[in-house]
């Protein structure tokens, strides 16, 4: 075990590794942003001291090495246009980022565990196949169009809802949050419809293809045999073992939400990590970039690595290796 | 009924009543004093004064602190700071400054602190705004004496643009908690700052120019223009910066509320390539040389046209390269008489200078930076068409244009940009963007086009040769005749800054952009 | 052996309405895409052919919609029919294009790993993993801002992203069948290597590949369209699909619906139908299933 633990984090050490050189070199390609910081009219001298006071002066190299030296010491640089720490601007807007992402999940997993049950159970009721049209054409749709027709819907045409931002904010354990209040809440509704939707989607057809398969197992037909209730099977040992597999997708579904919210962000002008990458791009915040970027690995390697963990204990048959 | 709903009332019920009456109550209590809230098209990124130069943070910044000397909304020049200076001679200027002044920690300004400052701005981000003061020192605690390099007759203009910090303060804070906590001599001080959502500020009481009439002023950061008229439509905010075009009549229509306008500085221009061999045109010489060329462009832009279809009527096609309030501009020359829009006149000097089947181009510039810069774009490249210059549109992010086109401008023949210069001197636009390169340090740094024309830097020379505005003026003016007649830069027009706000709010709309709560009142 | 395999393809898609729909719909486009061009009034790419004074036109049946225009115009006076067909143009022919870089270059890649084995097949699933633990969608974005704004851009991040899934389905197949036999006996038997990798090897992963190759294209055409939307993808004078919905959210909040609603049905259409395909041929061709 312990043994598993720290290959986990050497590899996790090299993923970041390789994401910061990646980014690195990548970014190379990116304009100066020094003309963006300088006014118009600088003079030479004016954008040396830019380049100087913003650290590109130095090769990339050697700006590389400086990342990496100030970063074993806990810094991971600061933001050309904020100037201030890039971790710390990451975390600020992480929360608002969490919520809608949590209940995008919420929201899918609510929605999908029961008709992705259903359409398992039965596949052949014209019912399942209403509901498996239905996935595909939630996969098949661009989540950020779907936004904005919802927008153009609830929030502009009906006025059921606010059409962008996040509404008033309470401290709960030290951190910003807006579901707590009813007017937060409204402005979460539907960033977070939208962001859930291409989970939901998928998440339906892959309930319904364990479903499918835990259907022909033996126990089932057993269950029915001896006259178990069709609901009573279906939900207590059907679903129970469809849901396994589900735990391994988590990560997944966890990665495609956090990459989807820049867009969703983009559109609801959210203010979280999503909208602040998509403004950094926009802006040339090279740190920021790399920072997000980083962050976002190492949030994928703990998940999934927790996820590992997480299978071994529900089912003993996988062995920690 | 009333009675029954009351008494269905759980103590838990009554707990959330009583604890919503207090918060009622203090939303009263909190009411007696005026408060304000202005929706921006954006956030403030940072609130130190000397590390950036954008609009927003430039709003926040003249709430904190305040310059030696202040432009009015009308670009006029008054005492700020300063109550007064004189020019000693061609390179020393005095400013006397105002007795009394209280920073926010209740800290007085002292000659000291206006050194510092422009010390701590030669160091900075923002170091060209101090180009042009050479050294500074404190002659007693209310005199500073500046050293300009070179006879310099717009130096108190240019100090509008300079905010003065406390010296022991900023020592203290370091640079990244400036950018998080200013603290100056402004008529507000920072209360809180959620980034992305608000920035709200209290009254200075010990202001030095009387305690501000509002009490409490909030910044929201509504980017969505929609969403902003939306925002004032439904009351939480009572006045907004840049509402859409398309939503003006209806906010008009609205008796409760006002709609503000003014032409802006900011003057949409194209650079013109005036080299031997442009990059992106494949024919052996430029043909943009050829100054009959250059006007056929002029007259084949139908910047009416633009005004009304893409910018919806509100810009303001620019006469010149600079506005009238600026030193430079010369009464009655108009490009729009000068080169009046017309096809034809257009072909026929295309077919004079021997360029009848014309050529192709391509055009430079942003699709995220100006008001409709990517429609303007590509109704420049349909209008150009008319006389066979076909125009190959290029259009970036602004995080890449602005390295792409810097000179030595090698890859672009027709860039269009905006350019305002808020200090009312069109020396400053003329010596960047139109002085001969490479003649003299510091000037031509911007000047895309490589436009070199002796007569024209002649008389810059001689503007910036002398201590006397009113001298100065005179020879601008002789640069701008030159300018028109030769085109360099074809100007189109000034963006328009719209505002809307309720009736019972006073707006002094500024030339600058600037939204300033101090001029501002409610009833 | 072929053509019995697809007669027998063909004959389970004759008794499969969703996939004769998902069929129909991919004709539809092609159709549309091949010879639309020549349909339609208006070329929305040639600035020369655009009238300023038609911009912001509602579609035909609304008031003030005009017939010239039947789904209306956008504000730069473009018809949005004629921007929807030239747009599709270019997001399917992305969406295909860059399918096929990624397949031939991750088919060739997890070939060489799977079939050579020892450290170069360690380097590239190593990368191939960490590429995976990146969604798709934000390794394209941070790529396309990098390189700037471009179809070529768009392509070569796709295909940066796309060839992972094709290495790794090439690899496994390729560890498989190498261990059988009758490989085995041809590589003893001095057959070169490219012709065992050809002619035993790459046969027998087909299948699976064709699978997500038809996935994929779909997947591509949103990623595209994400890409544009965040205006980091196509340049706004050729506009994509993606591009068109971006150019309509300015203005969606004044009412004017049409300019990125009709775009976004396409849209949201020919992945449709793209994915009926993909379904079908999955439960057909993968023996797990069936």
């Amino acid at each position: 075990m312990f043994g598993y633990f720290t290959k986990r984090l050497i590899q996790i050490v090299v993923v970041l590794w390789a994401v910061s050189v990646l980014v690195f070199v990548m970014m190379s390609f990116t304009g100066d942003p020094t003309y963006m910081m300088v006014p118009l009219d600088a003079t030479e001298e004016q954008i040396a001291q830019a380049r100087r006071l913003l650290g590109l002066n130095d090769s990339h190299l050697v700006q590389y090495g400086h990342f990496l030296s100030s970063l074993v010491r806990g810094d991971f640089g600061r933001s050309f246009v904020f100037r201030q720490p890039a971790m710390q601007l990451i975390l600020e807007r992480l929360p608002a980022t969490l919520e809608i992402v949590i209940l995008a999940m919420a929201i899918a997993l609510v929605v999908a565990i029961p008709l992705g049950v259903y359409a398992g159970a039965s596949p052949e009721r014209a019912s399942s196949h209403a509901v498996m049209a239905g996935s595909l054409v939630g996969i098949s749709l661009p989540g950020f169009w779907l936004g904005m027709v919802l927008i153009y819907v609830f929030a502009v045409k009906l006025q059921l809802v606010p059409s962008s931002g996040r509404g008033p904010t309470q401290e709960l354990f030290g951190l910003r949050v807006s579901f707590l209040s009813w007017e937060g809440f409204r402005h979460l509704i539907l960033p977070a419809l939208t962001l859930s939707v291409g989970t939901l989607a998928i998440l339906i057809r892959i309930i319904r293809a364990e479903m499918m398969e835990v259907m022909k197992q033996d126990y089932i037909k057993f269950a029915r045999a001896k006259g178990a209730d069709r609901r009573g099977v279906l939900f207590k040992h059907g679903l129970k073992n469809a849901l396994i597999p589900l735990v391994t997708v988590f990560g997944l579904m966890m990665g495609d939400l956090i990459a989807f919210a820049t867009l969703t962000e983009t559109i609801f002008a959210w203010p979280g990590i999503g909208k602040l990458l998509v403004d950094s791009i926009y802006r040339g915040d090279r740190p920021v970039i790399v920072v997000y970027l980083m962050f976002v690995a190492f949030m994928f390697v703990v998940v999934n690595f927790v996820v590992d963990i997480l299978y071994a204990v529900i089912d003993p048959r996988i062995k920690v290796k | 009924m009333m009675k029954n709903g009351l008494a269905g009332l759980t103590r838990r019920n009554l707990f959330a009543l009583a604890l919503m009456s207090g918060v009622a109550l203090s939303g009263a209590a909190h009411a007696q004093g005026k408060s304000l809230t202005i929706a921006l098209t954006a956030d403030a990124v940072i609130l130190d004064p000397h590390a950036a130069n954008e609009l927003t943070g430039n709003i926040m910044f003249y709430h904190f602190y305040d310059p030696l000397v202040s432009r009015t909304p009308e670009l006029g020049f008054e005492p700020g700071l300063a109550e007064s200076w004189q020019i000693v001679d061609d390179t020393t200027w005095v400013f006397k400054l105002r007795k009394g002044v209280k920073f926010h920690n209740g800290d007085e300004l002292k000659a000291s602190d206006v050194v510092y400052t422009f010390e701590r701005l030669k160091k900075a981000l923002m170091s060209n705004l101090v180009a042009n003061i050479a050294s500074s020192r404190a002659i007693d605690d209310y005199t500073v004496e500046i050293k300009t390099p070179k006879p310099y007759a717009v130096l108190h203009m240019a100090l509008a643009e300079v905010l003065i910090v406390n010296e022991k303060y900023t020592k203290a804070m370091g640079d990244e908690q400036m950018g998080l906590k200013p603290m100056g001599t402004g008529p507000y001080k920072l209360a809180e700052w959620v980034k992305e959502d608000r920035l709200s500020m209290t009254a200075h009481a010990d202001y030095w120019r009387g305690k501000p009439k509002i009490d409490t002023v909030t910044f929201k950061p509504i980017t969505n223009p929609a969403t902003r008229t939306a925002a004032l439509l439904t009351g939480g905010v009572d006045v907004i910066q840049d509402l859409s075009v398309r939503d003006v009549a209806s906010v008009k229509a609205n008796a409760a509320y006002d709609v503000v306008t003014r032409p802006s500085l900011l003057n949409m221009v194209i650079a013109i390539d005036t080299r031997e061999k442009s990059p992106t045109i494949d024919l052996p010489t430029n043909p943009m040389r050829d100054r009959r060329v250059r006007e056929a462009l002029v007259r084949a832009i139908n910047v009416e046209a633009i005004k009304t279809v893409v910018m919806n009527g509100f810009a303001t096609p620019s006469e010149q390269y600079v506005p009238s309030s600026h030193l430079g501009y010369v009464p009655g020359l108009d490009f729009r008489k000068l080169y009046p829009f017309d096809v034809e006149k257009a072909k026929a000097l295309m077919k004079e200078a021997g360029f009848e089947k014309g050529f192709a181009m391509t055009l430079d510039t942003t699709n995220n930076r100006y008001v409709n810069d990517g429609a303007i774009a590509q109704a420049l490249a349909g209008m150009l068409a008319r006389i066979n210059v076909k125009l190959n549109l290029n259009l970036m992010p602004r995080s890449n244009f602005f390295g792409y086109i810097r000179v030595p401008s090698d890859k672009s023949s027709f860039i269009m940009s905006g350019w305002d210069t808020p200090s009312g001197d069109a020396g400053n636009m003329y010596s960047t963007l139109m002085y001969s390169r490479g003649k003299k340090p510091g000037f031509g740094q911007a000047n895309r086009g490589s436009f070199a024309n002796d007569e024209f830097d002649s008389w810059i020379d001689k503007a910036d040769a002398t201590a006397d505005i009113k001298q100065r003026d005179a020879f601008l003016k002789e640069a701008t005749q030159v300018a028109a007649r030769e085109i360099p830069m074809i100007p189109l027009h000034y963006e328009q800054d719209i505002y809307a706000a309720k009736k019972n709010v006073k707006v002094v709309p500024r030339m600058d952009k600037f939204i300033w709560a101090y001029e501002m009142d409610v009833n | 052996m072929k053509r019995f395999a697809a007669s027998e393809l063909f004959h389970s898609f004759r008794h499969n309405r969703s996939a004769m729909i998902g069929a129909a719909i991919v004709a539809m486009f092609v159709v549309m895409v091949s010879i639309g061009p020549w349909l339609v009034a208006q070329d929305p790419y040639d600035v020369a052919q655009l009238e300023l004074m038609d911009s912001f036109k509602p579609p035909v049946w609304l008031e003030g919609g005009v017939p010239q225009y039947l789904l209306g115009t956008d504000g730069q006076g473009r018809d949005v029919l004629a921007s929807i067909v030239y747009g599709s143009r270019i997001s399917l022919f992305i969406g295909f294009t860059a399918m096929l870089g990624s397949c031939v270059l991750g088919a060739a890649l997890g070939l060489l790993a799977g079939f050579y084995g020892g450290k170069l097949d360690s380097v590239i699933m190593r990368i191939a993993d960490i590429q995976l633990s990146f969604p798709s969608v934000l390794t394209a974005l941070f790529l396309m801002s990098a390189f700037g704004t471009g179809a070529d851009k768009v392509l070569i991040a796709l295909i940066s992203v796309g060839w992972v899934v094709y290495a790794r389905i090439v690899r496994g197949s390729t560890l498989r069948e190498s261990q059988k036999e009758y490989v085995q006996a041809a590589r003893v038997s001095g057959l070169p290597n490219r012709k065992i990798i050809l002619r035993h090897v790459l046969p027998n992963v087909l299948t699976p590949l064709i699978v997500v190759a038809t996935i994929q294209v779909g997947t591509f055409i949103l990623i595209e369209a994400s890409l544009s939307f965040l205006g980091v993808g196509v340049p706004i004078t050729e506009p994509s699909l993606g591009l068109l919905i971006k150019n309509g959210f300015d203005v969606l909040f004044s009412g004017l619906w049409w300019i990125s609603v009709f775009p976004g049905l396409f849209i949201m259409l020919i992945v449709f139908g793209i994915n009926l395909l993909g379904d079908f041929l999955r439960d057909e061709l993968n023996p797990r299933l069936k």
